[in-house]
């Protein structure tokens, strides 16, 4: 930056400097030592003001959050404004003095040497707002995805501020911060997800009490939540409650894909950390990718991660209550479910104490997700479950005396949610050629996903391009695929539901063709089982609308079948078999199947292999497949 | 085309599924009036108005959509209030402990209303004795979750006041 530009830019400096004369020509406020050669470009005063990475416009678009005219895009300028500020007079409202406004830019300067001499201000908002007892730690809280909702598909972010000391769990209590879009009741879901990918929205921090999102999740939604515990100095801390403080009711600009709730919660963790735990090689930021980025990175010489705890559902916990009863108590269960109104004491009768209460808490739980919509229960289940629950209160008091279960993988030890994979196939028809599978986001059956809905697979964007050696074809092209197989977890009645898949795609209509490209819309329902302890079965029957010219006719209806075996294991392989038959034009039929099996060499390294079969007008195809599989 | 033109409307819709937890719609700057969204439960629950005017607190039961902004436990100061909203919003769960006898949403309730930690032992056996008491009545079951959040309330906050909880 050179002439005019410079000596414009300089202008809001030289401004408040001249302010800083005026007001304050006692306080020592010259530009105090600093490694930076303008500590406006450090980047612990960029991260408070809004400034990512190399970014020359802040995230924020409050203008109130500025001190400077210039200062959403003149980090310098803005310093220089907050230094006066931060020593100007205290008014007749303390809290609408700068160092109570912005307590994290206060507590920055301070450290920097760059406010000596300066007062400290009390702040009765921020005391109130931060609580009586001052944090010492924060977590980053992940609640787990779910299908039920494309708002939840990929899980919720958040950050706790805790006040427990070390060992100690903390409260319910406690503040926890969430980041989230702004928009006005009964918006139209079409005019709000347009709006959302446009940017057309705002976003805001806010802050609640823990206990109201671990209620909601936990409780009402049955969604697990994962604990991150952050490693984390005090210092650190006292920047960080600081920041989430100043930054209520400040909006970002939101983006569904990008700018979201684990990128402004990330942002939280930047500012007090300086560890950008932002997915630098992805256009998208999701939650699960962000889980991955803190547990690989360092915070003062030490794992920015502390520990992981996962925050057990009332699905989980009942999941875990039944299948860790004694042989004897869970056929207990099973009777009682199966002739209620003969009442608790058959199902308890000659058991120990200890057995008594296991036996109850698990029919308790089992009723109370019964009964989660009052309004749709049945008045039997209500009774039944008020039963249950006088039952256990006239129990001796404690937890129930039930096995540990094991110990569950946690969201980032799994694999990374983009893949690519490179095989090699051999087509009967079509003969040799090479395939790039790229998948941008983010499970699929064969992938090991906890942080997601088990046996379920959500992929967007998986692309599949083949060459012969002559041309490039795409070969698949999912742009959407979404998959629950809702099965039961315990075997017990009403657990589990429906399984459904959603597909759109472009794909070749055949196996034994490469000009065979068409356009599908593909929706199924239907129901999985298990077949043994390690192995799942599904079948869906669906629809199918293709199109432009597709042989099979515009509209088909089929039946698939399918096979998961060991899902989420080292080893697993799923099969899967489709019949479809045309419903318009000429009745043709077209059966396919394949059978794809993945062995993990590390954690985000497969091997991977796959047949297929596609049989159509009395011909068939076959294609074998091999290669890895890398997520990343 | 046509079909495209739905395949990529629908690509939209499911593209954009990354997490949106909904906060204020506080573009207009307005704020939660504490009198109405403290005193008046029956703006939130509008077949309850008669236990709102009586009982001065939030029953959202933290099922629905209402945003943080409206629930935030500065609109409700004072540890009877705090206590509420608690026990309103946390029922499902605060009712799962008190039949076990404890757990984190029993604990809670002791930390709002400030109960000291020789008393809490005794103030849970109160609490789920007398919740046994009020659930063990014929009519508890077809009750909504509103009413047996009341009953719990008058419950814990008894069982607090003869625990000398100092914020109750």
């Amino acid at each position: 930056v050179t002439g005019p530009c410079l000596f414009f830019r300089a202008l809001p400096v030289f401004k408040s400097f001249l302010m800083t004369a005026a007001f304050l020509p006692g306080l020592a406020l010259a530009p105090a030592a600093f490694a930076i050669e303008r500590p406006g470009d450090a980047p612990g005063w960029r991260a408070l003001v809004g400034f990512r990475g190399d970014a020359r416009q802040s995230d924020v678009i409050t203008p109130e959050f500025f001190l400077a005219p210039d200062g959403r895009v003149n980090p310098h300028a803005e310093l220089e404004a907050t230094r006066v500020a931060m020593a100007l007079p205290v008014g007749a409202r303390a809290d609408a003095h700068a160092q109570c406004r912005f307590p994290a830019r206060y507590l920055w300067l301070k450290r920097q040497g760059l406010v000596d001499g300066v007062a400290d201000v009390t702040c009765p908002a921020f005391n109130d707002w931060r609580g009586d007892q001052r944090p010492t730690g924060a977590s980053v809280i992940f609640a787990s995805g779910d299908l039920s909702n494309p708002a939840t598909f990929y899980g919720h972010m958040m950050l706790r501020l805790t006040t427990g000391s070390e060992g100690h769990d903390g409260t319910l209590l406690e503040n926890i911060i969430n980041n989230g879009a702004a928009f006005p009741p009964n918006e139209n879901p079409l005019v709000y997800v347009s709006r959302g990918l446009t940017g057309q929205y705002k976003a805001t921090y806010s802050r609640t009490s823990f206990y109201e999102h671990v209620h909601r999740y936990g409780e009402a939604a049955m969604r697990d939540i994962w604990e991150y515990k952050l490693n984390l100095t005090q210092d650190q801390t006292d920047l960080l409650t600081a920041h989430a403080f100043e930054l209520q009711g400040v909006y970002n600009r939101y983006y569904f894909l990008r700018q979201n709730c684990a990128y402004r919660i990330a942002d939280l963790v930047n500012a007090a950390t300086g560890r950008d735990v932002i997915p630098p090689d992805k256009i998208w930021t999701m939650p699960g990718d962000v889980l991955d980025e803190m547990s690989e990175a360092q915070n003062d010489g030490v794992p920015l991660i502390r520990s992981v705890e996962r925050m057990d559902s009332r699905k989980s916990r009942l999941r875990d209550k039944y299948l860790n009863l004694p042989g004897d108590e869970r056929a207990r269960v099973v009777a009682f479910l199966g002739a209620p109104k003969n009442g608790l004491a058959p199902a308890i009768d000659g058991l120990d104490p200890k057995g008594q209460v296991r036996v109850t808490e698990t029919l308790l739980d089992y009723y109370s997700i019964a009964t989660l919509e009052p309004e749709k229960a049945s008045s039997e289940d209500k009774t039944i479950r008020q039963t249950l629950l006088v039952a256990r209160m006239r129990q001796p008091a404690g937890k129930g005396d039930f096995q540990k279960p094991p110990t569950p993988l946690q969201p980032h030890e799994g694999q990374k949610s983009t893949l690519t994979m490179v095989t090699a196939g051999d087509n009967s028809v079509l003969g040799g050629n090479l395939q790039l599978r790229l998948r941008f986001a983010y499970n699929d059956f064969l992938s090991v996903t906890p942080g997601a809905l088990p046996y379920s697979e959500l992929s967007f964007g998986d692309l599949r391009f083949e060459t012969d050696g002559n041309k490039v074809t795409i070969r698949q092209a999912d742009i959407i695929r979404i998959t629950t197989l809702n099965v039961s977890q315990t075997g017990l009645p009403g657990d589990g539901g429906p399984a459904w898949r959603l597909r759109l795609a472009l794909e070749q209509e055949r196996l034994d063709c490469d000009d065979c490209l068409t356009a599908v819309a593909e929706g199924n329902v239907g129901k999985s089982f298990w077949l043994n302890r390690s192995t799942l079965g599904y079948v869906l029957a669906g629809g199918r609308i293709s199109g432009p010219e597709a042989e099979m006719g515009d509209l088909q209806g089929g039946v698939t079948g399918g096979l998961l075996f060991n899902a989420g294991r080292p080893w697993r392989l799923g099969a899967e078999a489709g019949a479809w038959q045309s419903l318009t034009g000429a009745a043709r039929s077209h059966l396919t199947a394949r059978i794809e099996t993945r062995i993990a060499i590390s954690r985000n390294l497969d091997l991977a292999a796959s047949v297929a079969s596609d049989s159509f007008a009395g011909k068939t195809t076959t294609e074998v497949r091999s290669g890895l599989a890398i997520y990343w | 085309m046509k079909k495209f033109a739905l395949l990529g409307a629908c690509a939209a819709l499911v593209m954009s599924a990354v997490s949106v937890a909904p906060v204020a719609y506080a573009a207009d700057g307005a704020q939660p009036n504490a009198f109405t969204d403290c005193g008046i439960g029956g703006a939130l629950f509008p077949d309850n108005g008669g236990l709102a005017a009586v009982s001065n607190i939030i029953w959202d039961l933290g099922t629905t959509g209402l945003s943080s902004a409206l629930s935030s436990p500065e609109q409700c100061p004072g540890g009877k209030a705090k206590t509420a909203m608690l026990v309103g919003k946390t029922y499902a769960g605060l009712e799962a402990d008190i039949a076990t006898g404890e757990g984190k949403y029993l604990t809670a309730v002791a930390d709002v209303m400030a109960c000291s930690t020789a008393s809490r032992s005794a103030m849970y056996a109160e609490v789920r004795n007398n919740f046994a008491n009020e659930a063990a009545k014929p009519a508890f079951a077809s009750k909504n979750t509103a009413d047996k959040g009341e009953a719990l309330y008058l419950i814990v906050e008894q069982a607090g006041v003869n625990a000398k909880c100092a914020a109750i």
